[in-house]
């Protein structure tokens, strides 16, 4: 493989990476902003892992 | 310009700035087990000779120091802030290049043990684990023989010991897993035992604060197995315990884990780059080239091995038993904490990992430029697979103020006669409206210049509870349960005054204690006096229960000695 298919390659490979990298990212943020709950306001007992 | 260690503190600077986000405005940053307070007294408590479990020695010793030079906030801020810093300086100078630092602060500095260890406040852990690649170089120096190479592996021994328990014994493994690697250097074996001497002698000494109160506590206040069971690690991804633990995850706390990590895909990147790393660290042997890699491969592994332990086949029984069994086995409930290890040792191989990238484009003829942004999209895995980190969390880390009412009544309890104080509801945790109704454990042990007894046990949701460990919280606890003699068994443990905060849930409902002499309404809060005799059999009077303090005073002067006799020595030889 000549030395500029190579560059191709890499900076292709790059390319997908980001795309997969910012994908997943939005993919967690999406799933974060879906889990958000409000605080239990009241419980007769506060547990530690709550 | 800076170099891989500034780099690497760049690095974690800006992570913790971006982590901590709106927590960082004035107040304090109060959930679960950080509790700050505007000044912490320099009291027996804080130095752990009060004869309860000193949980918190010595580092709220350091707290209590710095509080008294900066409020509570700065102080708080400060050693967060720290924690973020330093890991990324530390794997930074571990790493070959600044691209490799950035790449392994970044690793080190946002990932689950560091966001979930922060969720659930244990801060002295967190300071523990940045100190680790510090002890890994320094115990690597030591190997390699260079100048002062004794004096700075015992000042780092002596800034670990200060973190508190859990960082002192992550440091230590750190440096033994250095220090005994096989290497290819020919060193006599005297030399090879006094480097060990040397490193176990400071930890030994500095770390008394705490072990030596520990001593005296072992017999009557052993670890449950219901507390064994509860904090062992969980699988806080779809990847199972393993999974969750290979990345950082894995904490036992529900209420702490960071919902993208729920996700297959999310998590299971993460699994996928750690997985890649540690291939190609195989692949280039790592554990052979020199020995801070060496130890840290030893070290994280060990760490993993922890960890994981209750999640494997016989494990879980192994490590019940090491742990309710064995003197000083209630070091390794809550194992998820020694992932410290392990997580600096994957921070290191994923710096390592992105040089690599790095060289593979410049290798393909990719311009400088560009081989430099695709290893940092690479190296920005560790926020892809975390962005709840960021911003505070999502903006559930915020800065607060203790109502004012809360100083005027420490002020007033602080100025009555001796007595201790029982704080009620007959609960550990409090949900404060000033708070954001988060759970937080309760302040009044801190924000109170003397005794403080509060439940210490620790109610878990479905009903479990794991008991306490102390003999006068547990004698208060019965007498609440069976709603009859309160005021004689808080007496009998020399409870003087009772502050009921009314803003707070009660199971059981608060005591009656209409009875009893109100001393002051303030906001939420209640002040009675219990009047009558009250009891207190002192066992934790005399000089004898500072010893521990004695003997870490022994590990700062050896270490100081150490450092003047390698200074006479260089001036000797003509340096």
């Amino acid at each position: 493989m000549g030395s500029s298919n190579m560059k191709l390659l890499y900076n292709i490979g790059g390319a997908v990476a980001g795309v997969v990298l910012a994908t997943v990212a939005i993919f967690g943020l999406i799933a974060q902003q879906g889990s958000v709950t409000q605080p239990q306001k009241f419980s007769s007992t506060i547990n530690y892992n709550q | 310009m800076l170099g891989r260690r500034g780099t690497g503190a760049l690095v974690g600077l800006v992570c913790g700035l971006i982590a901590l986000g709106p927590s960082l405005a004035p107040g304090y940053l109060l959930h679960y087990d950080l509790v700050f307070v505007p000044r912490l007294a320099l009291s027996d408590r804080t130095m752990g000779v009060d004869g309860s479990v000193p949980r918190a020695v010595p580092n709220d010793f350091v707290v209590a120091l710095l509080s008294h030079v900066a409020p509570g906030w700065v102080v708080e801020k400060a050693l967060l802030l720290a924690v973020f810093v330093l890991v990324g300086a530390g794997v930074g100078a571990l790493a070959r290049s600044r691209t490799g630092a950035a790449a392994a602060a970044l690793v080190a500095a946002w990932n689950p043990y560091v966001a979930e260890r922060l969720a659930i406040g244990h801060w002295g852990y967190l300071l523990g684990y940045a100190c680790l690649p510090f002890l890994v170089a320094a115990a690597a120096a030591v190997r390699t023989g260079d100048q002062h190479r004794r004096t700075r592996l015992g000042v780092w021994l002596l800034v670990s010991a200060a973190t508190g328990s859990t960082g002192a014994v992550l440091g230590l493994i750190a440096v033994l897993a250095v220090l005994v690697m096989p290497s290819e250097e020919r060193v006599s074996p005297g030399r090879r035992i006094g480097e060990l001497g040397w490193a176990v002698g400071v930890f030994v000494l500095a770390n008394a604060t705490w072990w030596f109160a520990y001593l005296f506590l072992a017999p009557s206040q052993s670890t449950s197995e219901t507390g064994v069971e509860a904090f062992m690690s969980r699988a806080d991804t779809p990847w199972g315990v393993i999974g969750s633990l290979l990345t950082g995850g894995g904490i036992w706390n529900e209420g702490v884990w960071f919902s993208e990590r729920d996700s297959l895909v999310v998590s299971g990147l993460a699994v996928l780059v750690v997985l890649v790393t540690l291939a190609f660290a195989v692949r280039d042997r790592v554990w052979r080239l020199g020995p801070a890699l060496s130890g840290l491969s030893g070290a994280g592994a060990v760490g993993l091995v922890l960890a994981a332990a209750s999640a494997v086949p016989g494990g879980r029984q192994l490590m019940t038993t090491v742990i309710t069994d064995l003197p000083g086995g209630g070091l390794l409930r809550d194992a998820q904490k020694f992932l410290g290890l392990w997580v600096v040792l994957v921070a290191v191989l994923a710096g390592r990992l992105v040089e690599r990238v790095r060289a593979a484009g410049m290798a393909a003829g990719a311009e400088r430029a560009a081989a430099l942004a695709i290893a940092a999209v690479v190296a920005s895995w560790p926020v892809v697979t975390l962005t709840g980190l960021a911003w505070g969390a999502g903006g559930e880390w915020r800065a607060v103020d203790y109502p004012a009412s809360y100083s005027r009544m420490a002020d007033r309890v602080d100025a009555l006669p001796s007595g201790a104080v029982a704080v009620l509801p007959w609960a550990p945790y409090r949900q404060y409206a000033f708070d954001h109704d988060v759970v937080l454990l309760d302040p009044w042990q801190r924000l109170l210049d003397r005794d403080v007894l509060v439940d210490d046990s620790l109610p878990l949701v479905g009903g479990t509870v794991v008991p306490g460990e102390s003999p006068d919280a547990a004698r208060i606890g019965a007498a609440v349960t069976a709603k009859s003699g309160l005021a004689s068994a808080m007496r009998d443990v020399g409870v003087r005054y009772v502050l009921v905060q009314t803003d707070q849930p009660a199971a059981g409902g608060i005591p009656q204690l209409a009875a009893k002499r109100p001393l002051a309404t303030d906001g939420t809060l209640r002040l009675y006096n219990l009047d009558g005799a009250v009891e207190r059999p002192d066992d934790t009077t005399g000089p004898a229960r500072y010893t521990g303090w004695a003997l870490a005073g022994l590990a700062v002067i050896g270490v100081a000695g150490n450092f003047l006799v390698d200074k006479l020595r260089a001036k000797h030889n003509g340096y």
